[in-house]
């Protein structure tokens, strides 16, 4: 073997060092896109998860199979408050799909931060769904944000928790989900410190039909 | 070197394609989501548009039965059923929406609309009439024409008008609001002459009453029993007390052309008619009008025993005057023209005209009630929820010619 072959292969194995280096760090980076990418659609999936179970249960506020047991439709929501409400509805049932005629209780509300602290994002919090006294049990879907605002027939916003419920006529429903850990290529634009992969849903003006039909 | 760089190439290749395919699959998934959000919507808004489509045909012709076939809406269809048969006298829609792969199922419930539901209805309200702060109806009210406000009334129910105004203050509104309706006047001959004949047809004591004159009535209730006092005017002594069912077994009770004075306490069922003979004959003070001198009350109150059994109907072709406040009435009212206060009243500080029951009047008037922000009566209507299924015999609660909704599934 002479001199020009050892050059050879010394040349050869920088240059296929240098690939070598090259490919592991583009499979490094497609790594972490693609796996921001999952993290992304966990969090919209959360998100859209949460929006339509809200608005399936919420547009049957006041709804009862049977409408004579609810002979007053208005006093269907029996409290409100920022980031909780509870109403009378009519759960449907596998045989019953439109509902049972038997009135129920719906309480939603999310608890406070400290019940998610085993995660790294200090903001996440338990969502609660209740029906009639079963015993919560929060669900984690990354809500950070839960707030409702309720307006009067007049669109004036009413100071929560509501004294009057039956005064409330629509409401706004705003939710954020937050990713439980913080991944390095989100950042901040304006700080450019990291944040929290998220995604935002506004129900701006949502009305159950059933709370004022009669 | 040769096979070294092929071998290279190969692995990138390959490790290209691999990331390529997971990066792309990811970004299908995340579309996938936000598709699926969007159809769930749009079949949504599909069966619901449907269901107000299908709404919207009833209430243009109370017996359009046909429904919808896959109408194209949006890039989807829906499909409206019309079903008579499910629940008795009423109609169920049931609006299919249909959005790729999406279906969503929207059901309303209704049901004929009646005058018995309104706690409160006027045919016609002066725009310079007013509900005015302390004004209190608990209950739907409906107003053909113009519902104007000042200061802070309260409705606990559905209000239904053709305008809202508010002339000052913010009126509450706990059951909604809904401008644009528009609701006819009922026919009430029918129903004052079915009294008359259920009056003449008793052999009480004096079933009817034929004017020109005036016909004063007191109910009392002693012993559980109701008795009536009557006398012909103002000044003269009022009669014996006789038992209300010998003055009017059926407790049907008729003037017809003259004056109905009426006041007391009663337990049972009365109807009470001032009327006109021939329905052609133009109401007056004298003729076909009818006076509350005072409280007019059940024996058994249903705002504290709802299973009372008490209950009044009065229908007046002309004016329902209210001669007395503080006041309570109980019972259904009817006028083909006006409620009014007495005009002396309607300039002392204001007072309550507390009515449990309901109150249907063809007009009011501006002053009617009283004048400025404090003077007159105040309104407290509570509905009495007895009226919708149990009516006073021969009330004129016809139905309205429009449909009501009574639930709505989504």
């Amino acid at each position: 073997m002479g001199s020009q072959t050892i050059l050879d292969l010394i040349a050869s194995s920088l240059v296929f060092g240098s690939l070598m280096l090259i490919a592991l760090r583009l499979n490094g980076g497609t790594m972490e896109n693609v796996q921001a990418f999952r993290e992304d659609i966990l969090v919209q999936q959360n998100l859209v998860a949460v929006s339509q179970l809200l608005e399936y249960d919420f547009r049957k506020i006041a709804y009862c199979k049977n409408y004579t047991v609810i002979s007053s439709p208005t006093d269907a929501i029996r409290y409100a408050d920022t980031s909780k409400i509870v109403f009378w509805t009519d759960f449907p049932t596998t045989t019953q799909p439109y509902g049972d005629g038997v009135l129920d209780s719906m309480t939603y509300y999310v608890g406070p931060t400290s019940e998610l602290s085993v995660t790294p994002n200090p903001y996440d919090r338990l969502l609660y769904r209740v029906e009639n006294d079963a015993t919560p049990i929060g669900v984690n879907m990354g809500v950070t944000t839960f707030n409702m605002k309720y307006y009067d027939a007049l669109h004036a916003e009413l100071s929560t928790p509501v004294d009057s419920c039956q005064l409330i006529q629509y409401m706004q429903i705003t939710i954020q989900v937050e990713h439980p850990v913080k991944w390095t290529k989100y950042y901040n634009t304006a700080t450019y410190d990291t944040v929290y992969q998220s995604a935002f849903w506004r129900q701006v003006r949502l009305v159950a039909k059933n709370l004022n039909n009669r | 070197m040769g096979r070294s760089a092929i071998y290279l190439v190969m692995g990138m290749t390959f490790i290209f394609l691999f990331f390529g395919r997971t990066m792309n699959d990811s970004g299908t998934e995340a579309f996938e989501n936000a598709i699926l959000y969007y159809e769930y919507t749009q079949s949504y808004n599909i069966a619901d548009a449907g269901a107000n489509l299908a709404c919207n045909q009833i209430f243009l012709d109370r017996n359009w039965r046909t429904g919808f076939s896959h109408v194209v809406m949006n890039d989807g269809e829906f499909s409206v059923d019309v079903d008579t048969t499910t629940y008795a006298d009423k109609v169920l829609l049931t609006s299919t929406g249909i959005f790729q792969q999406d279906t969503h199922i929207v059901r309303v419930l209704l049901s004929p609309s009646s005058f018995s539901k309104f706690a409160m209805y006027s045919g016609n309200v002066s725009s310079a009439a007013k509900m005015r702060a302390g004004d209190t109806i608990d209950g739907p009210i409906h107003v053909n024409g113009e519902l104007a406000t000042q200061g802070n009334p309260v409705f606990t129910e559905r209000a239904t008008m053709g305008e809202l105004k508010t002339a000052s203050g913010s009126p509450t509104f706990m059951g909604g609001y809904q401008e644009g309706v528009n609701i006819d006047f009922p026919a009430y001959t029918t129903s004052a002459d079915a009294i008359e004949a259920a009056a003449n047809a008793d052999a009480g004591t004096l079933n009817t009453f034929t004017g020109p004159g005036e016909l004063w009535l007191k109910f009392s209730v002693s012993g559980g029993v109701t008795k009536v006092q009557y006398k012909y005017n103002v000044s003269a002594v009022w009669s014996a007390e006789v038992l209300l069912s010998t003055f009017a077994p059926s407790g049907n009770i008729a003037v017809v052309n003259g004056e109905l004075h009426v006041e007391g306490t009663f337990s049972g069922q009365v109807s009470l008619t001032s009327k006109v003979s021939p329905s052609s004959t133009t109401p007056s003070a004298t003729v076909g009008a009818t006076y509350i001198e005072d409280d007019l009350r059940y024996y058994t109150d249903p705002l504290i025993t709802p299973t009372s059994t008490d209950m009044l109907g009065l229908v007046s072709a002309g004016n329902i005057e209210i001669r007395e406040l503080p006041i309570r009435m109980d019972g259904a009212f009817f006028t083909n023209e006006n409620a009014t206060l007495e005009s002396s009243l309607r300039n002392n500080s204001i007072e309550q005209v507390k009515i449990v029951g309901s109150l249907i009047s063809k007009e009011i008037n501006s002053t009617d009630f009283g004048t400025g922000t404090s003077k007159g009566a105040n309104f407290y209507m509570k509905y009495d929820s007895r009226l919708e299924n149990t009516p006073p015999n021969n009330f004129p609660f016809p139905t309205t010619n429009s449909f009501e909704v009574l639930s709505w599934f989504e």
